[in-house]
């Protein structure tokens, strides 16, 4: 369970204090499907980073599972994440020097598991990749990327799986192939799947769909169409 | 197109990725100014030093006058000159016919002498020393103070020399070419050239010494002495420093070398540090040139552009750079003038030359090639080439950029021998280096992050990036090398100086002794706690045979009169090897060692034999008090002769030698305050000639100093070179670790994983480089001792812990703070990247 009660985010720019996000109280429940919305530069993703562990607000407070992230340090934080997080970039983020494989094991390592091979090789043949083990991201397409990405946010079996846009960079065939993994995988493994998207499509595939305008939570409704 | 170039370098610079590229280009263009300003200068003022010890920078010496157009020819040069007469004389008092009159050694001073250095003096005897810069006025003299008390004057008396009536004026000290003074032959007085012919002291047979001073414009005195020598008789001598100071020269030589060296290493290190950052540069572009294809811009576009950009940057570098050099240079030498006391040379504008085309010559050959390629192929290809960020740094342009600016230095430096050795060495550094690993990097394909601590992450990374780190490794262990080469050529020069002119030198010299002088004169040595060497007999002797052949006919009148074996030659025997000597041929025999199985045996003096082509087996008739002796050359000898102790160019067995008449002499080492004793010496023993070199030891001495500390400052500015170029070299991998590590913290990889890793893979890198180092400047070392400078070939293990630690630590922060860099971007960050 993640709870954020009334945080704000402010950022001081060249053209004064800017007011990303404001005043948001949300609780997501274990287990839900929930889709951000809203309209560009709204704060969708300053909101997911916030969820996510990768920074924290101006003010205000998130918990997780009974531990409060605004109170953490840097290095905590990334524990934290170690153990509970796994997230798909909009850009995918491998890392070029590794291989698919080296990929989807770096998230197992950093847990702490040494004898994840079998498992991120299993990872890798759920998204369809088990033949390109050894390839380079350079190697591999925009959607084979972004297939290593979900694998590597899976791996370590987080129990929150966050996902910026994950279908932002593909064409419509491979972002829908992209989307049933995703939702296989997520309840294959009862992760909470929290994702940011523009489309209307991937939004009506989760059960709560909150939207965002200007920092600030305009809507937040548990849609009637459970589980597709 | 200018206009574009302005905003991209607008731009760049406040992104940031202009200023690596500008801060090392700057660097480079200061460093180089300033350090080949600082050492052309350096290297004026030392020889401007040295110069002091003939007062000037050539002198023609000659025991009659010279022919005066020989003068003319001098001043058509304009060369300055000054002319000195050296005689002896009796100085008087009083004119009273009684007076008992004082032997003096006189030297009589013309105008403008002394040409180089001052002459020190005093008020009165306990004055304070002040320095001047020309002798006593006509009608004036100065003499030693000890004359003043021997003599019981003051100064202002009325003195006489010969029938001149002169006022003592001033207490003399010293004069910058003192050298080394009889002192048996009386205190030193210096009067005015013109005063001479008054005194009437000179007549025909009195034993004179006429010298011209001569001093200008290194040119001018070339030509002069191209004039001038073949015109020369045996009688007058030509000196320089060379042939005046052996020691002082040859310490300034191997200095000049340690200087070229330096200089060279810094245009290394500069060219590295702009070949990194010029390259990191022109691929961070790749993507520009891409987007300005798109939009539809030629070729030729590109080119103009790309050529007005870095002309630009070029431009602005060369202009604060010279600045900034020429005043680094002018700080250290202003202090350094004020401690050599000689006003501040000339700049030339060869170091701004050198500065510039060291930035140009890198800047093209490191940026251009990778615009140029990147010109002709298609933008689409170039969008893909761009994801793939490695840096690959081209070695082919690394040579050429190198061998171009080495060439200009040798040019500058007429050094090429050293250029070609400084450019093998590190093409022997980079093939050592790089290409193995290379090949490992091919054999052993690396496995993964191994993030689960932060050793075996350091480790998989350094496999990872084997290629970077080897490029890295070699960068860093040419910078260390290059440190260490100079380091241990400096502890060369210092102690091989130092064991030149150890503390307790012999500072005087005794000779003609006879034979029951040698116990009193022992006697009287052990009485004045002074430091003797060994009393050797002295046998004159002339060499007339080798073999068959008479000498005159066997060499030519040129070698003949330059080896001087035309002069008579000291013959003597020793009980043991002599402590300056080692034998280069044959085998030694000690003085008694002559029996009737064993002839007559001869040890000869290296250097005269290899001038007089006398070989091991030889056999060499001498003349000796019109006897004739013959003796078989039954070892060659190497002798040191600077060391301030009898040495001599034969010795033989006792028993053919001791039924000539001899002489004995020996030199020791009397402590300052025990010098006034000496005179107790003369009057034990009238005969004894006692020679002080003391004063010159000190000036010896005094040189050597400032030359050694002139290498420190220079070791010093390499050192932080060296220190610039390794931080500089951390960059090279630092924008794709960047990344890779932010994107590992989202991960869930903490900061300390991640800074930890960083540094111990650095430290590993730089514990290699410095392992790496070390050989490598051992090699280069003895390379250097053997046909550079002429040194005794020896390893330097002090320096072996050296270059690993350096490496370690050096590296080693340079990943810290580079790990502080990775590490400050937040994670968010990620995504809002594309
Ligand atoms: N570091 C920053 N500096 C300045 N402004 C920022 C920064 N981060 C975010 N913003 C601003 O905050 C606002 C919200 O940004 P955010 O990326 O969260 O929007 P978004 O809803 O994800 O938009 P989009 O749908 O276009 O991705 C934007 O106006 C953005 O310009
Ligand atoms: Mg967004």
């Amino acid at each position: 369970m993640i709870q954020l009660r009334d945080v704000n985010h402010h950022i001081c720019s060249v053209d004064g204090d800017l007011e990303i996000l404001k005043a948001i109280t949300l609780q997501i429940d274990a287990g839900e499907t929930v889709a951000i919305t809203g309209s560009s530069g709204s704060g969708k993703t300053t909101l997911l980073g916030m969820l996510a562990g990768l920074d924290i607000p101006t003010s205000g407070e998130i918990v997780v599972e009974g531990s409060n992230l605004t109170t953490m340090n840097e290095d905590q934080r990334a524990l934290f994440r170690a153990k509970s997080v796994g997230f798909v970039f909009q850009s995918f983020h491998l890392l070029d020097a590794l291989t698919a494989l080296e990929n989807v094991l770096l998230p197992l390592e950093l847990a702490g598991n040494n004898q994840g091979e079998a498992e991120a090789k299993a990872f890798l043949e759920q998204v369809g990749l088990s033949h390109r083990l050894k390839h380079y991201p350079s190697q591999l397409s925009g959607g084979e990327q972004q297939r290593v990405a979900i694998a590597r946010a899976f791996a370590a079996k987080p129990q929150y799986l966050f996902a910026d846009e994950p279908t932002g960079n593909l064409d419509q065939a491979t972002g829908s192939h992209i989307i049933d993994l995703l939702f296989d995988l997520n309840r294959q493994h009862k992760t909470t799947l929290v994702l940011v998207t523009h489309e209307p499509r991937l939004a009506s595939l989760c059960r709560r769909q909150i939207v965002i305008e200007n920092g600030q939570i305009i809507s937040d409704k548990k849609s009637e169409l459970s589980d597709v | 197109m200018f206009k574009i170039a302005w905003r991209f370098l607008r731009t760049d610079w406040r992104s940031g990725e202009l200023r690596l590229l500008f801060m090392s280009l700057l660097l480079a263009v200061t460093i180089v100014t300033g350090l080949t300003a600082f050492v052309e200068r350096l290297q004026l003022m030392l020889a401007g030093e040295s110069s002091q010890f003939l007062a000037a920078d050539r002198v023609l010496k000659s025991p009659q006058p010279v022919n005066p157009l020989w003068l003319d020819k001098a001043s058509g040069l304009n060369l300055q000159q000054a002319a000195l007469i050296n005689f002896q004389s009796m100085f008087y008092a009083s004119v009273d016919v009684d007076a008992e009159p004082v032997l003096v050694s006189i030297k009589a001073a013309g105008e403008n002498y002394p040409l180089i250095g001052e002459l020190k003096t005093r008020p009165q005897p306990y004055g304070e020393i002040t320095a001047v810069k020309s002798g006593p006025a006509v009608g004036e003299v100065w003499a030693e103070s000890r004359l003043l008390q021997q003599m019981n004057i003051d100064i202002g008396a009325q003195v006489y020399i010969g029938d001149a009536q002169l006022k003592l004026t001033k207490v003399l000290v010293s004069e910058p070419d003192r050298g080394a003074g009889f002192i048996s032959m009386g205190p030193r007085v210096l009067m005015h050239l013109q005063d001479v012919a008054a005194s009437n002291v000179i007549s025909e047979g009195s034993r004179v010494s006429y010298s011209w001073l001569f001093a200008g414009d290194k040119k001018a005195i070339d030509l002069y002495w191209q004039w001038l020598k073949p015109q020369l008789t045996d009688r007058e001598k030509w000196l320089d420093l060379e042939n005046s100071q052996p020691t002082v020269a040859v310490a300034l030589q191997r200095a000049k070398t340690f200087f070229v060296l330096a200089s060279s290493m810094i245009i290394v290190l500069a060219v590295i540090a702009i070949a990194m950052s010029s390259t990191r540069y022109s691929q961070r572009h790749i993507k520009h040139i891409a987007v300005l294809k798109t939009l539809g811009a030629t070729s030729t576009d590109i080119k103009r552009l790309y050529t007005y950009l870095l002309l630009l940057l070029f431009i602005a570098v060369v202009c604060i750079g010279w600045l900034l050099g020429f005043l680094l240079q002018q700080l250290v030498l202003m202090q350094a003038a004020a401690v050599l006391d000689v006003a501040l040379p000339p700049l030339s504008l060869w170091p701004f030359l050198l500065g510039a085309a060291t930035a140009l010559i890198s800047l093209m050959t490191f940026t251009l090639p990778v615009i140029d390629k990147l010109r002709s192929i298609p933008a689409v290809r170039i969008f893909q080439q761009a994801s793939s960020q490695e840096l690959k740094l081209s070695l082919t342009s690394a040579v050429i950029g190198l061998a171009g600016v080495l060439l200009l230095l040798s040019l500058y430096t007429g050094q090429i021998l050293l250029s070609v050795l400084m450019l093998l060495s590190l093409t022997f550094l980079l093939a050592v280096v790089v290409f193995p690993a290379r090949l490992l990097l091919t054999f052993i394909p690396a496995k993964g992050l191994k993030a689960r601590n932060w050793w075996s992450m350091a480790v998989a990374n350094m496999q990872r990036r084997l290629w970077v780190n080897a490029l890295q490794i070699s960068l860093f262990s040419i910078s260390l090398m290059l440190l260490l080469v100079l380091i241990g050529l400096r502890d060369n020069l210092f102690s091989q100086w130092q064991e030149q002119l150890p503390a307790e030198t012999p500072n005087f010299f005794l000779v003609n002794l006879q034979q029951p002088d040698v116990a009193s004169v022992e006697q009287w040595l052990q009485n004045h706690a002074a430091k003797q060497e060994t009393i050797y007999p002295m046998i004159r002797g002339r060499l007339v045979r080798i073999n068959d052949k008479l000498v005159r006919e066997r060499v030519s009148k040129e070698d003949f009169k330059r080896s001087g074996a035309d002069r008579e030659l000291n013959l003597s025997w020793a009980d043991s090897l002599p402590p300056d000597n080692t034998l280069t041929a044959g085998s030694w025999h000690d003085a008694d060692a002559s029996s009737a199985s064993n002839p007559t045996w001869v040890s000869v003096e290296s250097k005269l034999a290899k001038k007089l082509e006398i070989k091991l087996g030889d056999s060499l008739t001498f003349m000796i008090a019109a006897q004739t002796l013959t003796a078989k050359v039954s070892s060659l000898r190497e002798v040191e002769w600077d060391r301030m102790r009898p040495n001599f160019y034969m010795l033989l067995p006792k028993q053919s030698l001791q039924m000539f008449p001899k002489t004995y002499m020996t030199s020791f080492y009397l402590p300052a305050s025990k010098h006034k004793d000496i005179v107790n010496l003369l009057k034990i023993i009238p005969t004894a000639i006692v020679i002080e070199i003391d004063s010159m030891i000190k000036q010896i001495r005094h040189v050597i100093h400032h030359v050694s500390l002139a290498l420190q400052l220079v070791l010093f500015f390499v050192f932080i070179g060296v220190i610039l170029v390794m931080f500089a070299t951390v960059q090279i991998s630092l924008d794709s670790r960047k990344k890779e590590n932010t994107v590992i913290r989202a991960l869930g990889g903490t900061k300390k994983l991640i800074i930890g890793s960083l540094i111990t893979e650095f430290m590993l890198l730089g514990l290699l480089a410095g392992i790496l180092a070390t050989f490598a400047a051992e090699l280069v070392l003895l390379a250097l001792q053997k046909w550079l400078m002429d040194l005794p070939l020896q390893l330097h293990p002090e320096l072996w812990y050296l270059a690993p630690l350096l490496g370690l630590s050096i590296v080693g922060s340079a990943g810290f703070l580079a790990a502080r860099k990775v590490t400050a971007v937040v994670p968010m960050q990620l995504l809002r990247e594309n």
